[in-house]
């Protein structure tokens, strides 16, 4: 009887141990498996325009682009008719090809809206 | 009871020493992603370029300082150009590279071609980053060009075009 009992007692030690070290290296896989994901995101973060898209999209954050208002203050301000056709054309050109964080018609008719009631 | 007391004690020495590891692997984790800087030259340039937007055509009025009025570009703002605009390039070391350049072109009328009065502050070397076309361009400094149409009371308009550069590359890469 006593020999019956040891061996069933070794068996569930071995067992136990067993457990615990499988645990230790799920532990230690899961803990190498976070360090490497977060040197993954980290690297250098660039804080700019690409920074974050789903944060500081147009359609999250309205923006400014100064560059933009000051050519459009220029374009109410300007008494003639000629130059205003020329520089609005100019100022859509480069509105196609990207230069302004805004969107070019939507903020024209805001300036004009501000400037007619000035 | 001999043999339970020595698996408690066992046991206490394995939770002690996962513990220490999972604490290891949360100050690693931490390090690894706060140790790296953030990359902020971009943002840099582009306020430095709003500043000096707003230094010479500000609220629908040109800087007095810049154009007489008989629009005529004065000299003295292209000299006193950074106390003109509340500027300070200057860096600690004798040897240290100044980090900014700082670029204005002014062109009369809405499509002229050529300029007719420039102001340029800072270090030209960093001109020659903007516009390098390479893969890698974490090493390079950060450009950033924009323009603008201001009109003088005298109904001219002129294009203005602004170039900030930042380098600052050790202080804000790995």
């Amino acid at each position: 009887m006593k020999t019956q009992t040891k061996k069933i007692n070794s068996r569930g030690q071995i067992g136990e141990t067993l457990t615990w070290i499988v645990a230790t290296i799920i532990i230690v896989v899961m803990l190498i498996f976070f360090i490497l994901g977060s040197s993954l995101l980290s690297g250098t973060k660039n804080v700019g325009d690409t920074f974050r898209q789903s944060l500081t999209s147009a359609q999250v954050v309205q923006g400014t682009d100064l560059f933009l208002k000051k050519s459009l203050f220029t374009y109410t301000s300007i008494g003639s008719d000629t130059n205003k056709i020329i520089l609005d054309k100019k100022l859509s050109k480069m509105a196609d090809a990207g230069q302004f964080n805004l969107d070019y018609n939507s903020t024209k008719i805001e300036i004009l809206t501000r400037y007619a009631k000035r | 009871m001999k043999i339970n007391k020595k698996g408690d004690k066992l046991l206490s020495i394995y939770w002690f020493a996962i513990l220490v590891i999972v604490a290891t692997g949360v100050v690693i984790m931490v390090n690894v992603y706060y140790g790296s800087p953030y990359d902020v030259r971009q943002v840099e340039s582009g306020i430095l370029a709003n500043h000096v937007a707003n230094c010479i055509y500000f609220g629908g009025e040109v800087n007095p300082s810049l154009i007489s009025s008989n629009g005529i570009f004065k000299e003295d703002f292209r000299d006193h150009f950074m106390n003109y605009c509340t500027l300070n390039f200057s860096v600690e070391g004798e040897f240290t590279q100044i980090p900014y350049y700082l670029e204005i072109n002014f062109f009369k009328g809405i499509d002229s071609p050529t300029s007719v009065f420039n102001i340029s502050e800072g270090n030209q070397n960093l001109k020659s980053d903007c516009g390098v076309d390479v893969q890698d361009k974490s090493k390079l400094s950060k450009c950033t060009s924009n323009s603008f149409f201001m009109k003088l009371n005298s109904n001219d308009v002129y294009f203005v075009k602004i170039l900030a550069v930042v380098s600052k590359v050790n202080e804000n890469t790995n």
